[in-house]
């Protein structure tokens, strides 16, 4: 007996120096972040543009007030900065968070920010899915595809708003940057419900002025690859998928943020004819599962 | 941290090899004693050794953080050229290809800006850096040898680039090269800038063929373009490289030459008298080249009638096609190349005379029309409609070459940085085949110390 306690309490030590040497180690790859280099060519621009991407952030912090990743991007010298969703959590967010976050990052670059389910659950109490939206036909009424009858809470957009934050829903805006002008729109619908509630919006976007650099901001990459793959739009930038959670060495991403196995679209830069996507593994996370061999990561465009 | 990692290897082979050479000199002594094979019945791998076994779990885990790390310090990337020349060792605008460029500091500098590296210089990053070639044929048989297309970029971390994310460097050098080589190499389009600031100044005839140049630059510009790829159509024109190229021959052609026939006919110029001192000048020593031509030709013309009974007239020698089936193959001799040059020279002697007549004309026309001297005005509106039309074909011509070039700039090279994710087969071994060393040098040691006991034990 006292030997199947020794051997116990031996295999209890090493589990616990196992545990405590592994989770300091995921805790340290959490609190920074990587960044990844893209590069992509384009007859449109005529002036090299560079962008910086940010998604996911989930409130998360780098260093007090983000004044670490805020340096970071500041030295990098973006001429634009697009943020694609998720930067709150739609439990108990803290607007004030992504409002600061904002005016840092607008005295670096102009900042285009693009909905994800969670600013979605935040501004419309709910995720834009179908149902949802069929359900409320009657005050959505001819313009399927302008969400603000069903604003419930719009303190989130009206603070962008007031800071100079565009923010980009089923719309799109034109900007001159260094010489080149950019067309910048924005999705937040899912699979169930980009047609025909995101759809003809883009599909109008990727086809008005074809000499215009044109790049869109769709939280979640899913929908780009099962329904707009190759469209004329240049660049589309996505997150959702936090990298898989936990990133096996050799398979990629294990968990998608919707709760599958193994997601397509996890990171990386996947190219069509006359379209590029870039999806970020994102800055933060939400929920129980640790990023594991998956570190937050910034995510950098040079448009030549 | 740095010289823990860097050597991570060489530490652990000489915590390693201490106790495993105890232990191998303990069995090779104990191989010779009559008892060996009983000493060895009484050792066990597990019981008594929790301690050492714990030890080696440890060290299994610090490989773990610190292997991924030593791999992380030493990272590559394949750069290969993807366009035609490249196997002859050429840019794609025909200029020697070279290596070393991939480390000029133009690039790194380029990639120090573009990653916004801190604490590091161009220096630093050449002296962590180095390129070679993949592929390489050998010199020694002339069918193994050729030029490689593909260059691997190696990083191997230096104190002054620790700091670094070794595969974000291998990445911002890899993509600042090709940016740099874009950018050098397939953006030459200097040819296609018109200047006609100073053409106010001419004479009208040298105003001519300053525009006749200017139109036939473009043509042949958009010509070369066009046997690189002559199907590539602009998305936003729907020109192509020959119908810019047949355009400007065409305003060469018809509209400075109807230039040209106006001032001719009108008889006017600027400075009439300059001019035709000018053009005077010029016959009389293109009455001295005529001559020489003349002189040159009737020399080979002399030298051919004397030798032609005396050389040979066919030379054949016997070679091998490239099907290497054998042929007599006719080649030049002397009386050849006699008559090639006085064929050569009675042309360029008929030449000079062309233009000394087409002088002639000119000095005729001036001569016998009397315009006063000065501005002509349909001579202007001609000249301005002309600058226009190649201000117009410069531009679109330009605007060609960059959508092809933009086109192209994804296909010249392609880049492949070989990750730490991409290796991870090998990290799995390493960190494997580092323990298991570990693993046995800690229980050869074990065992010479259970032998010694053993032995100990026996003699009291």
């Amino acid at each position: 007996m006292k030997r199947v306690i020794k051997i116990m309490l031996k295999t209890l030590v090493m589990i616990g120096v196992l545990s405590g040497a592994c989770t300091a180690w995921i805790i340290w790859s959490n609190r920074t972040f990587g960044e990844t280099f893209y590069t992509l060519y384009s007859r449109k621009i005529e002036t090299p543009v560079r962008a910086v991407l940010l998604t996911d952030l989930h409130e998360k912090r780098f260093g007090e007030n983000n004044q670490e990743l805020i340096l970071r991007i500041g030295e990098l010298k973006p001429d634009l900065i697009l943020i694609a969703g998720d930067a709150l959590n739609k439990m108990q967010p803290d607007i004030e968070y992504v409002i600061r976050l904002c005016q840092s990052l607008s005295e670096i670059a102009p900042v285009y920010y693009g909905l994800g389910n969670h600013e979605n659950e935040i501004v419309y109490g709910t995720d834009l899915n179908k149902n949802y939206l069929e359900s409320k036909a009657e005050a959505l009424g001819e313009n399927q595809e302008d969400f603000s009858p069903l604003i419930q809470n719009g303190e989130l957009l009206e603070r962008l708003e007031e800071n100079g934050i565009q923010v980009v829903q089923n719309q799109s805006v034109e900007a001159l940057i260094k010489g080149n002008i950019i067309e910048i729109g924005g999705i937040s619908t899912n699979l169930s419900s980009f047609w025909p509630y995101s759809g003809q919006f883009v599909y109008g976007f990727s086809q008005q002025d074809q000499d215009n650099f044109k790049i869109l901001i769709s939280h979640r990459p899913e929908l780009v690859t099962q329904y707009i793959a190759g469209y004329p739009i240049d660049l589309v930038v996505s997150g959702h998928n936090h990298g898989g959670i936990i990133r096996i060495p050799g398979l990629g991403g294990l968990i998608s943020a919707d709760g599958g196995f193994f997601p397509e679209c996890d990171e990386g830069m996947i190219e069509w004819e006359e379209m590029t996507m870039v999806i970020s593994r994102g800055l933060g996370g939400h929920g129980s599962v640790p990023r594991v061999f998956n570190q937050p990561e910034l995510v950098i465009i040079d448009i030549n | 941290m740095f010289y823990l990692t860097k050597y991570y290897k060489y530490l652990i082979g000489m915590i390693c090899f201490f106790p495993a050479l105890y232990g191998i000199l303990t069995i090779l002594n104990g191989r010779r004693q009559p008892s060996f094979k009983s000493w060895m019945s009484g050792y066990h791998v597990w019981k008594g050794k929790g301690i050492f076994n714990f030890l080696i779990l440890g060290v299994f885990f610090l490989n773990c953080f610190l292997i991924p790390v030593c791999m992380g310090q030493k990272v590559s990337a394949e750069i290969s050229l993807n366009y035609a020349k490249a196997s002859q060792g050429l840019n794609p605008n025909g200029t020697r290809f070279n290596q070393s460029d991939i480390l000029s500091n133009a690039v790194l500098e380029r990639a120090i800006e573009k990653g916004a590296l801190k604490g590091v210089t161009a220096g630093n990053l050449k002296s962590a850096l180095w390129v070679s070639p993949l592929v390489q044929g050998s010199s020694d048989n002339e069918n193994a040898y050729f030029i490689s297309t593909q260059f691997g970029l190696f990083y191997n971390a230096k104190k002054s680039t620790a700091h670094l994310n070794g595969e974000t460097l291998v990445r911002l050098v890899a993509e600042s090269y090709k940016e740099w080589f874009v950018h050098e190499y397939s953006e030459n389009v200097k040819v296609l800038r018109m200047d006609f600031s100073q053409i106010g100044q001419r004479d009208y005839l040298d105003i001519c063929k300053y525009l006749r140049k200017q139109a036939e630059s473009i043509g042949s510009y958009m010509l070369t373009m066009s046997n690189e790829e002559a199907a590539f159509q602009s998305e936003t024109t729907g020109e192509t490289f020959q119908s810019i190229s047949s355009q400007a021959y065409s305003v060469a052609n018809v509209m400075a030459e109807s230039l040209e026939a106006y001032v001719l006919e009108s008889g006017i110029s600027k400075e009439t008298t300059e001019y035709v001192g000018r053009l005077s000048f010029q016959n009389v020593f293109k009455y001295f080249d005529a001559q020489k031509a003349k002189a040159a030709s009737e020399n080979n013309l002399t030298a051919i009638a004397m030798y032609e009974n005396d050389m040979a007239r066919i030379v054949l020698v016997p070679t091998y096609d490239i099907n290497d089936q054998f042929y007599m193959s006719q080649t030049r001799i002397g009386i050849d190349d006699f008559a090639a040059a006085a064929d050569s020279y009675a042309n360029t002697k008929t030449e000079i005379h062309n233009q000394m007549a087409k002088n002639d004309h000119i000095l005729n026309m001036l001569s016998k029309m009397s315009v006063p001297d000065g501005t002509d005005e349909k001579a202007e509106r001609l000249i301005a409609q002309i600058e226009a039309e190649l201000n117009r074909l410069a531009l679109e011509a330009e605007n060609l070459v960059k959508e092809y070039s933009t086109q192209q700039a994804n296909k010249y090279m392609s880049i492949k940085v070989i990750t730490l994710e991409d290796q991870i087969f090998s990290v799995i071994i390493k960190i494997l085949e580092y323990t298991l060393l570990f693993a046995v040098s800690m229980h050869l040691c074990m065992f010479a110390v259970h032998i010694n006991k053993k032995s100990r034990r026996r003699m009291s």
